[in-house]
């Protein structure tokens, strides 16, 4: 079974370090373009670490489609169970990796090594709202792409994400300071970090759950 | 005597084709060819045997295991070779084998090494590199180093040329010294049926016309050449299927016993071959539908 | 051993091993208890299937002309030398048979047959 995930790092080695290379790239980019220019909208910036992870992300996907591998690792002695949690498995290894490479870019490219120059590095919203997204995204599109494969299921994806996106954009801009969603978030944020990463964890595993059991089984009366 | 392979009444329905009460069987220690045209459901039996396409109906056994409740175990021990091999491009044999090993307990390099020896292909050239000969013993190297009881085959010759084409069947030959191996391969390139099956199962239509071994087929089917004089209902019905020409007739009977009993001397008889068997059987089709 | 198959005759392939095997035992090109090459081992050597020689090796076995010792392999039989003899005559016999069809469909006579032999055996003498 780990075989499964891990063949893809043994795989796509070159690939992953010219992913790095370019996620390392854009995150220094922007680092460095604020130290130098005007502000550049942090939430551009969010934008675009969270779409680089998802992308990141569905690299493997990506590759075994193209390579029309799908159909040799199904013959191979493993089970549909298992091919799924490995897609789910490496998906969540490689953003988590992706979020990574973004956090060492900023700090490596800040003028103070090791320290991040902007506050926004530091704020929790950032990256709570990513990995909501990523998770959402995630356990959205999954069951769709096997059921219809990787072509429709990208399609889901990225329609789900714009759909995220201009939801939380408009949530954002419209957010009423005296509302429960504004009371609601702002407490929910202001907990001990201990207790925002154990509801978070937790949120994560409910519906990444649910969307595992929902891709097995599909995908275990799907024809290839 | 075990089966390495038991199919019953396998049925399965795409749009537009049918795979119907297919049924045959592979005894230990042989090789089958599985013939037909294409679109016959040569490609969707053998999907169906390793579970990559779900069937419908009926009962699929390998090695006595269901091929579903038992499918890792199985999987284990067989081999498999598609006629598109899925390969990452840009990755050479070494990193491919760094990739398939960890998922069979028995891989064993030193046959792998020595596979791409007789092959004579480069560990460290990416396969993109490849030729359609070169990918094709590639697949089928890799098929062969984790000690496989059963290989199954889709078009492992189709697309190369004669030459390695008997490259490969010297292989297969090689194998099959060892009595508890199994070869199902599936071909449209008869010759290469002819010359390596022990058993031939032809399938056409979705469904399986018949299951025998290579010397029954030979034995039981013949072209038979005569005159149109000779031809009516009655006798036209002993053959598969009829051509009648300006100059006398040629059919194809499936049971030669039969047709020298009621025609004797009065006509000629010559060997059918897999071509020939498969053509006349088309005509049949053809017009019954 | 020597085994020359033809795909072109009309003798099926089983049979021209059977035959060939049984000359060469009858000979004495093949000496009692000389071992044979598997079923496997021939048809691989062949390029035929080896349920063709499988059954080749059971028809002969059948005959009393070959033995099969699991776990060891197959051999010639130990020829009972009145059988043997019995063997070689049937094989004359048989060959003699064919002559004497061809020679009465063609219409030559039992004089002008006799006459024939007798010339074909002083001269081989």
């Amino acid at each position: 079974m780990l075989s499964l995930i891990i063949k893809d790092f043994r795989a796509q080695k070159q690939y992953l370090l010219l992913l790095f290379i370019m996620i390392a790239g854009i995150s220094a980019g922007f680092n460095i373009a604020q130290r130098v220019e005007a502000d550049i909208e942090v939430e551009l910036y969010i934008l675009t670490v969270v779409l680089s992870t998802l992308i990141a992300s569905k690299l493997f996907t990506l590759f075994d489609y193209q390579a029309n591998a799908e159909l040799f690792f199904a013959a191979l002695p493993v089970t549909r169970k298992q091919m799924v949690i490995a897609a789910y498995s490496s998906s969540a290894v490689l953003a988590i990796v992706t979020l990574g490479v973004h956090f060492l870019a900023i700090v490596l490219s800040s003028t103070e090594l090791l320290r991040a120059e902007h506050t926004f590095m530091y704020e929790a919203p950032m990256w709570i709202f990513a990995f909501v997204a990523l998770v959402l995204t995630d356990a959205f599109s999954f069951p769709f792409s096997f059921k219809y494969g990787l072509a429709k299921g990208s399609f889901v994806y990225g329609c789900f994400f714009i759909t995220l996106i201009i939801t939380a954009i408009v949530t954002i801009n419209t957010l009423n300071p005296t509302g429960f969603l504004y009371t609601w978030v702002t407490a929910f944020l202001k907990q001990s970090p201990v207790m925002l990463i154990s509801q978070l964890t937790v949120f994560g595993i409910i519906i990444l759950g649910i969307s595992i059991f929902i891709s097995i089984h599909t995908y275990q009366g799907k024809d290839l | 005597m075990t089966n390495a392979l038991e199919i019953t009444n396998l049925s399965k329905s795409y749009k537009g084709f049918h795979l119907q009460n297919v049924s045959f069987n592979l005894p230990t220690g042989y090789i089958m060819g599985l013939i037909g045209p294409n679109g016959a459901g040569k490609t969707t039996i053998i999907k169906t045997i390793l579970n990559l396409v779900m069937k419908q109906e009926g009962s699929i056994k390998v090695f006595g295991l269901d091929h579903q409740k038992e499918e890792v175990a199985i999987k284990k021990r067989i081999g498999f070779v598609f006629d598109t091999p899925a390969f990452y491009p840009h990755l050479n044999l070494k990193q491919l084998k760094n990739v398939v090993a960890p998922f069979y307990e028995q891989w064993d390099n030193a046959v792998f090494d020595d596979l791409l020896d007789r092959f004579t292909l480069p560990l460290n050239k990416p396969l993109k590199q490849f030729s359609r000969g070169m990918n094709m013993k590639a697949s089928i190297a890799i098929s062969l180093s984790h000690h496989a009881d059963f290989i199954i085959m889709d078009e492992p010759t189709s697309g190369l040329d004669p030459v390695i084409r008997r490259e490969m069947l010297d292989v297969l030959r090689g194998i099959m010294q060892d009595e508890n191996k199994s070869i199902l391969f599936s071909s449209h390139v008869t010759s290469d049926i002819e010359q390596a099956a022990d058993f031939i199962t032809y399938v056409n239509q979705g469904q399986v016309v018949f299951s025998k071994t290579k010397d029954d087929v030979n034995e039981s089917f013949a072209i038979v050449k005569g005159g149109n004089e000779l031809l009516d209902t009655n006798t036209a019905k002993n053959f598969v299927a009829v051509r009648k020409g300006e100059f006398g007739f040629e059919a194809l009977t499936a049971d030669l016993n039969a047709s020298k009993k009621i025609f004797g001397e009065q006509v000629v008889y010559d060997k059918a071959s897999l071509e020939d068997i498969m053509f006349f059987h088309n005509l049949k089709f053809k017009s019954t539908n | 051993m020597k085994i020359i198959i033809s795909n072109a005759s009309p003798e099926p392939i089983y049979q021209q091993i059977g035959t060939q095997i049984k000359t060469q035992i009858i000979s004495g090109e093949l000496v009692e208890g000389a071992p044979l090459p598997s079923i496997r081992k021939l048809a691989q050597e062949l390029h035929i299937s080896v349920i063709t020689t499988k059954r080749a090796y059971e028809e002969l076995e059948k005959e009393g002309f070959i033995d099969t010792v699991v776990g060891k392999g197959t051999f010639v039989a130990i020829q009972n030398m009145e059988l043997l003899r019995e063997k070689k005559m049937k094989s004359i016999e048989d060959q003699m048979t064919k002559l004497v069809q061809e020679a009465q469909r063609m219409g030559i006579d039992l004089t002008e047959l006799q006459e024939i032999l007798t010339i074909l055996y002083t001269e081989n003498d």
